[in-house]
């Protein structure tokens, strides 16, 4: 997910950056994009503590999907805005609605709903690789499977044709708190500057 | 320089070597760009391993999708993928350590090209703390900071946690400090580090990287003067521009 940086409504602020060149432009625009990375960090940061529901619902292993050491946040400056990349899958949803259709981008019929621990984070082709025996019982919308002969089959997957994820703005902090905080990091560079 | 681009430039490192003679006979320098494993001598299978973490540092998949890609380069290679055991190439255990380790040390090492100068004005300081939970956290993070501290003398960095307890401590040193690399040594003889001056700094680490703003650092009384580059006693014509604009609409200071 990507978001823009762009400075328009904060006072003297916007007026310098219009008038600023290219250069000085590019060096608060850099600054103010970073700043508004380490936002965005720290508010994924709690969250990684917080979203356990499915896994802890399911008793299984949370997979650390908002583990942010592992899911980059890329700043960068391209001319006359800042843009931040949120590389977390699904992320999106803190902006709008996100439904899933099938068939998958994997060219798969069904999506795949884990219902068991052992399913939690994990493929179809993931388990049966693991030694997972998994079937369909006939027409039934769900995925059964066993390790071992003679054992019961569980529940593994509720299989879907959709899935829709409702809009969840408290993934990421709001648009003003993203622009404050790069129009901070602007204003204090600015006055290092001046003050130099 | 993005986290996959990172990813993307890395050698394959085939090898037969195990953990602890790949740490000793082989130079700090090479494992930091290359993409290894423990006794992995399949050049395809690294190949596999760096498509899937560049995948993944890409957002395309997670990192279950990433392991079922491994799995299936395993497989191909006809090697068993039920193991379980962190020596198997296969376990889930190895695969995880594997894909978090790389994307790990691909963001960590794409955020150090982002200091700029005016970064790191703005930003001197790293803040090292918990950004993703574990099982079994590890509980010697103040003895590992302790240690490094003192080897390098406490320079640039603060002597005691900022904030936390035992599980979830927080770190605080400037981006120049050289208890980073202290940290990443393993300094007071933590077998279990990787031997780079950035997250992660030991194998399966849920630590890393915060940035640390001007005001915390000085608050937790670091030097923020000593972080920053040298610079000349004049303006660079960035800074030029800045100052000229700021005077030209009256910038309130």
């Amino acid at each position: 997910m990507n978001l823009k940086i762009q400075i328009t409504d904060f006072g003297k602020l916007s007026a310098l950056l219009r008038v600023v060149k290219p250069a000085g432009r590019r060096r608060l625009y850099t600054i103010g994009t970073y700043a508004a990375g380490d936002l965005v960090r720290r508010h994924v940061r709690t969250l990684s503590f917080q979203r356990h529901a499915t896994a802890s619902r399911l008793g299984a292993q949370p997979t650390g999907h908002f583990d942010i050491s592992r899911h980059p946040v890329v700043a960068r400056v391209t001319g006359d805005e800042g843009e931040i990349e949120i590389r977390i899958p699904g992320i999106g949803r803190a902006r709008h609605d996100i439904s899933l259709t099938t068939p998958t981008s994997r060219g798969k019929k069904y999506l795949t709903i884990p219902e068991h621990p052992a399913a939690y984070g994990k493929t179809v082709e993931t388990l049966r690789r693991r030694g997972w025996k998994i079937f369909r019982p006939g027409r039934a919308k769900i995925l059964l499977g066993y390790r071992h002969k003679g054992e019961k089959p569980v529940k593994l997957f509720a299989l879907a044709e959709q899935a829709h994820f409702r809009k969840d703005p408290s993934l990421l902090p709001t648009d003003a708190e993203i622009g404050n905080a790069a129009a901070a990091a602007m204003a204090a560079e600015i006055r290092r500057v001046v003050a130099r | 320089m993005k986290p996959e681009d990172i990813m993307r430039l890395k050698e394959l490192l085939p090898t037969s070597l195990g953990s602890a003679e790949i740490r000793e006979q082989i130079a700090r320098d090479i494992l930091r760009r290359s993409v290894f494993s423990a006794r992995m001598e399949c050049a395809r299978h690294l190949a596999a391993i760096r498509d899937a973490v560049t995948q993944m540092l890409e957002g395309k998949i997670e990192r279950g999708e990433a392991e079922r890609l491994l799995l299936r380069s395993l497989a191909a290679l006809g090697h068993p993928t039920e193991g379980e055991s962190l020596t198997d190439p296969a376990s889930e255990r190895r695969l995880k350590l594997i894909l978090d380790t790389q994307c790990q040390m691909a963001e960590s090492v794409a955020r150090l090209s982002q200091q700029t100068e005016a970064v790191v004005h703005e930003f001197p300081g790293w803040e090292l703390c918990r950004v993703g939970e574990r099982r079994l956290p590890r509980k010697d993070w103040l003895a590992r900071w302790n240690l490094a501290g003192r080897s390098v003398g406490w320079e640039g960095a603060v002597d005691h946690p900022i904030y936390g307890d035992e599980l979830a401590y927080g770190f605080l040193a400037l981006k120049s400090s050289p208890i980073w690399q202290a940290l990443g040594d393993g300094v007071g003889g933590f077998v279990d580090a990787l031997g780079n001056p950035f997250p992660p700094f030991c194998y399966s680490s849920g630590m890393a990287w915060l940035d640390a703003d001007r005001e915390t650092c000085e608050r937790f009384g670091l030097d923020v003067a000593a972080a920053e580059p040298p610079t000349g006693e004049s303006l660079s014509p960035a800074e030029e521009e800045i100052r000229e604009a700021a005077l030209k609409v009256g910038f309130d200071l």
